[in-house]
């Protein structure tokens, strides 16, 4: 079980300059996430946003790589427990051996929570570069939405204004042309009588409260809230590397004193045995 | 006869406000609208025929307007054409304003270019 010897300063080295770099372990990987959602992502409802771009993230080699390191992290982290548990198990020369077992796992668990944090934080800037491309896409939409609704309002008016006056415009032209309604008209009537209809159903449908609030401003908002909670979670994981350090310096501390301890047994066992430096210290083999 | 000259260029320039706009139905309304104000001005027919023409055109000129007011195409055609053919409702929907006034199509029109009954009278002709 024991296969590894003592703690050196080579894993101690190796410890801080994992957790100093964590995305080192990351900068070999070939596996990253390319968002494959275009900007017709727009289309959904803003409830959706979120979930398409989680679902296209999930389907990435990132994603990939991040549950592998996951399961890595669980199984170390059981290593490292069970290990505790039996220290006291040992005595000597096999406790010590325990406990530098316990150091090299909580190395390794802290390099891997430092690659993790590393694939963490690349999940989190490519989701936040996303969202600014469709915060962009939005803002232009918007600046053509304006002008379009300055013509709708203009057409809305205006149709306000004609169907207030239309019964009066037909009689006048019924009396001066002497000819009945036109085709056109008699057409239009019944269309508009039709989309009337419609849109009172439409309106009481009770799914058209779900579906009002996609307009693009509450996209934006939505995005820009997505964008804010993007930022947060990548505040989180700078302050999850700073505890990766904190942690890398405690073991550091405790490989330390491992190593200590060991040169105390090697000096305390060295003190104990017998010398036979001087005549009175070797007596007893003579006079056996 | 000096001065009305310049009063029926300005006239001649309003049938087309704002130039020609791209939307189909705005360009036939401009259509149906040029006519109608070509018989008005018209010096070679009598009142009875001037009056049966513009009312067959006011019949035209009412559904043309309704298509244009309910044309959705023009919202994504995006021009100052269109945005300011849209806002000048006096002259650009000439049946459905006159109508609103209470006012002849012709009586209409021509108030609208500033051609009312009193400034013609006090035309003076002059060389």
């Amino acid at each position: 079980m024991f296969k590894n010897k003592r703690p050196t300063s080579a894993i101690i080295l190796a410890i801080l300059v994992s957790v100093a770099n964590p995305n080192a372990a990351n900068a070999e990987s070939s596996t990253g996430w390319n968002p494959q959602l275009s900007e017709r992502i727009l289309l959904l409802p803003p409830k959706r946003l979120n979930d398409v771009i989680e679902q296209d993230f999930s389907k990435s080699g990132l994603a990939v790589n991040m549950t592998d390191i996951e399961t890595e992290i669980s199984g170390q982290a059981s290593l490292i427990s069970e290990l505790s548990e039996n220290l006291d198990n040992y005595q000597n020369e096999a406790k010590i051996e325990a406990r530098h077992q316990v150091i090299v796992g909580k190395k390794n668990y802290i390099e891997l929570l430092g690659e993790q944090t590393a694939l963490k934080q690349l999940r989190l800037t490519t989701k936040l570069t996303l969202l600014q491309r469709l915060e962009r896409t939005l803002a232009q939409n918007d600046k053509k939405n304006k002008q379009r609704t300055e013509v709708q309002k203009i057409q809305s008016e205006l149709q306000k204004k004609s169907t207030m006056i239309a019964a009066k415009l037909k009689e006048e032209i019924s009396l001066e042309t002497l000819k009945a309604e036109s085709n056109f008209s008699k057409a239009f009537d019944k269309n508009m009588a039709a989309i009337s209809s419609l849109k009172a159903a439409i309106a009481n449908h009770n799914m058209q409260s779900n579906s009002a609030i996609d307009t693009d401003a509450s996209k934006v908002e939505i995005i820009r809230r997505m964008m804010v909670d993007t930022e947060a979670e990548l505040a989180l994981v700078d302050i999850e590397n700073e505890l990766l350090g904190h942690m890398a310096h405690l073991l550091s501390l405790d490989a330390m004193a491992l190593a200590e301890d060991v040169a105390l047994q090697s000096y305390d066992l060295a003190t104990n045995s017998p010398t036979f430096s001087t005549p009175s210290d070797a007596l007893p083999l003579f006079i056996q | 006869m000096k001065k009305i000259a310049p009063l029926l260029a300005i006239a001649l320039l309003n049938i087309f406000p704002f130039g020609l706009a791209n939307a189909n139905s705005i360009e036939n309304l401009e259509r149906e609208r040029a006519l109608t104000i070509e018989t008005l001005l018209d010096p070679t027919i009598d009142s009875e025929n001037r009056w049966k023409k513009t009312s067959q055109s006011k019949r035209r000129l009412a559904d043309l307007e309704v298509m244009v007011i309910n044309d959705k195409s023009l919202a994504s055609n995006i021009s100052l054409r269109v945005k300011n053919t849209l806002k000048n409702y006096e002259l650009t929907f000439l049946a459905h304003a006159s109508t609103e006034k209470d006012k002849a199509l012709a009586v209409h029109w021509f108030e609208e270019i500033g051609l009312t009954t009193d400034q013609i009278m006090a035309a003076r002709v002059s060389k």
